[in-house]
């Protein structure tokens, strides 16, 4: 009777090897897939953000300035232009809710909830629009819920122009990936970029 | 001879590097089938955010309308203007944000809406009836139905325009016949009886008797009949009673129509108006909906919709918010 010998250590290695190669590929595959995922929800973000504050600055303009000659048709309020980022800004900003605000306060209002809308405040920019919050349920609920989409933009940069009409633009890192992910094969010079408006 | 096989510690070594390798797997399937959930999820909330968005974009087209519908001035004027404070007028023309929708007479079928919510009424003549055939006279008008389906029953408010001007009465003493209608319009001592004197958007007064309108209205005047959208927060009927707790969602339902559930798992909504005034060159500001002043012109619907969000075994809220301006959709 022969004895069969087992396998030697190089012959695990080599089939561990082979084995693992169309694992690797398919996790490569998997990554670049959820990467494209995010990419395309953040481009989803920062459009939905921009198409908000862009919807409530022309309500405003169409009905509001150009009809009483404040404005000189097809131009905008001057103070909607500027650039905003993620960093906290501590310049004081007087609200706009349940008061009036002239042009200048109104636009700075705006541009704060531009802001807050594109950094994904958890609470919808509770303490720039003062939305009450959410009474009774809200206290039992863990903020940790959110998903990870909703925590916004990390480190992008708008910008709105009033030149050639009124036109907002954001541009964001193309390594913004899931934290679970974060080290993987990407570009961290890419930049991701979304346009409202201006003149072509 | 005699070939050993594998020693415990080469076994354990293989091991570990399949483990590690599939451990590698593991980690990634987990984020990218959580990222899937989310983002799926997240489209869900989309598509029905989309369909609140445009379906309030067509009522806010004909709140307060006169019923020219490609005009967004005459909507605009008509929302703003002494019109919308006639008591002859009320309650039609508008988009009224009720805080507590428990309290108006609109809601007052409802038993069950939620208490932290606010009620949101769009109203307007943007149903379109029939073609004036012949002008007002002896006390009565004839009209061309434009279906033949369509009926206007004595007691009837409607809207009489030709887009440049209007007035709004009870219909009394309808009759149809082939596709045409004639009607006339009494004077009683109810609300809803042409008791009142309206006005036309230029601040005319208009006398209740509407053949004293003078030169009367243009051939292409139409009727209109009122048209309006409830929009609040009320327990969910699409999910199943045996939930452990209610689930509430976003209910519309339209003026003589059935009530159709639009978002389900809706906390809280709010709403608040966009308004500017021509006080001190210009002001802008965004108000509750009983704090908006007497001279504020709406030009702008916020609503903030709060969802209910679940991930694995937790819960939380996530508030979505709509901008929609009044004259959205009315094109021109």
């Amino acid at each position: 009777m022969t004895r069969r010998r087992g396998f030697s250590l190089l012959e695990v290695l080599l089939a561990l090897v082979l084995a693992g190669l169309p694992v690797v590929a398919a996790q490569r595959l998997m990554v670049h897939s959820v990467v494209q995922t995010r990419l395309a929800a953040e481009h989803r973000h920062a459009v939905q953000a921009a198409h908000g504050s862009w919807e409530r600055i022309y309500a405003f303009h169409v009905h509001g300035l150009w009809p009483q000659q404040q404005l000189a048709a097809g131009t905008w309020v001057p103070n909607l232009a500027g650039t905003l980022s993620p960093a906290v800004d501590d310049r004081s900003l007087e609200h706009c809710v349940n008061r009036w605000c002239a042009q200048g306060a109104w636009a700075a209002y705006e541009l704060a909830i531009l802001q807050c809308a594109l950094a994904g405040q958890p609470q919808g920019c509770g303490d720039v629009s003062r939305w009450s919050e959410p009474s009774d349920l809200q206290s039992e609920l863990t903020q940790t819920a959110l998903p990870r989409w909703y925590l916004g933009l990390r480190g992008f940069h708008a910008r709105i122009a009033v030149e050639d009409g009124l036109s907002i633009e954001v541009s964001w890192p193309g390594a913004s990936v899931a934290p679970a992910l974060e080290g993987s094969e990407l570009d961290p010079d890419a930049r991701n970029r979304i346009q409202l408006g201006g003149a072509s | 001879m005699k070939v050993r096989g594998v020693t415990l510690i080469e076994l354990l070594v293989a091991m570990t590097l399949g483990l590690m390798l599939l451990a590698v797997l593991v980690h990634v399937l987990v984020g990218a089938r959580q990222l899937s959930t989310e983002l799926g999820q997240q489209s869900e909330i989309e598509e029905q955010v989309g369909l609140v968005r445009q379906l309030l974009a067509g009522a806010l087209a004909g709140a307060g309308s006169l019923g020219c519908l490609d005009r967004p001035d005459g909507v605009f004027n008509l929302l703003n203007t002494d019109w919308a404070h006639l008591g002859l007028l009320n309650p039609w023309p508008g988009v009224d944000i009720l805080v507590d929708p428990s309290l108006s007479d609109l809601f007052s079928n409802m038993d069950d809406l939620s208490s932290n919510s606010h009620g949101v009424v769009i109203r307007g003549y943007a149903r379109p009836l029939a073609r004036l055939t012949e002008a007002l006279g002896d006390h009565r008008g004839e009209a061309q139905l434009h279906s033949l389906q369509t009926r206007v029953n004595s007691g009837d408010v409607v809207l009489l325009s030709d887009c440049q001007q209007g007035a709004v009465f009870s219909a009394t003493r309808t009759w149809h016949s082939q596709g045409r209608l004639r009607f006339s319009w009494d004077t009683g001592s109810g609300a809803w009886d042409n008791a009142a004197v309206a006005q036309t958007m230029a601040g005319d007064p208009i006398p209740t008797d509407l053949d004293q309108l003078g030169s009367g209205f243009a051939p292409d005047a139409q009727l209109w009949g009122p048209s309006g959208l409830l929009l609040y927060v009320a327990p969910s009927r699409v999910v199943s009673a045996d939930s452990d707790s209610e689930v509430y969602a976003l209910w519309q339902k339209t003026v003589g129509g059935r009530a159709m559930e639009l978002m389900t798992g809706v906390h809280q909504l709010q709403a608040r108006y966009g308004a500017w005034t021509d006080q001190h060159g210009g002001q802008m500001g965004y108000f509750d909906g009983d704090a908006l002043p007497a001279d504020a012109q709406v030009v702008l619907l916020l609503l903030r919709i709060s969802l209910v969000a679940h991930r694995y075994d937790d819960v939380g809220v996530r508030p979505v918010e709509i901008a929609i301006p009044m004259a959205s959709g009315t094109g021109g």
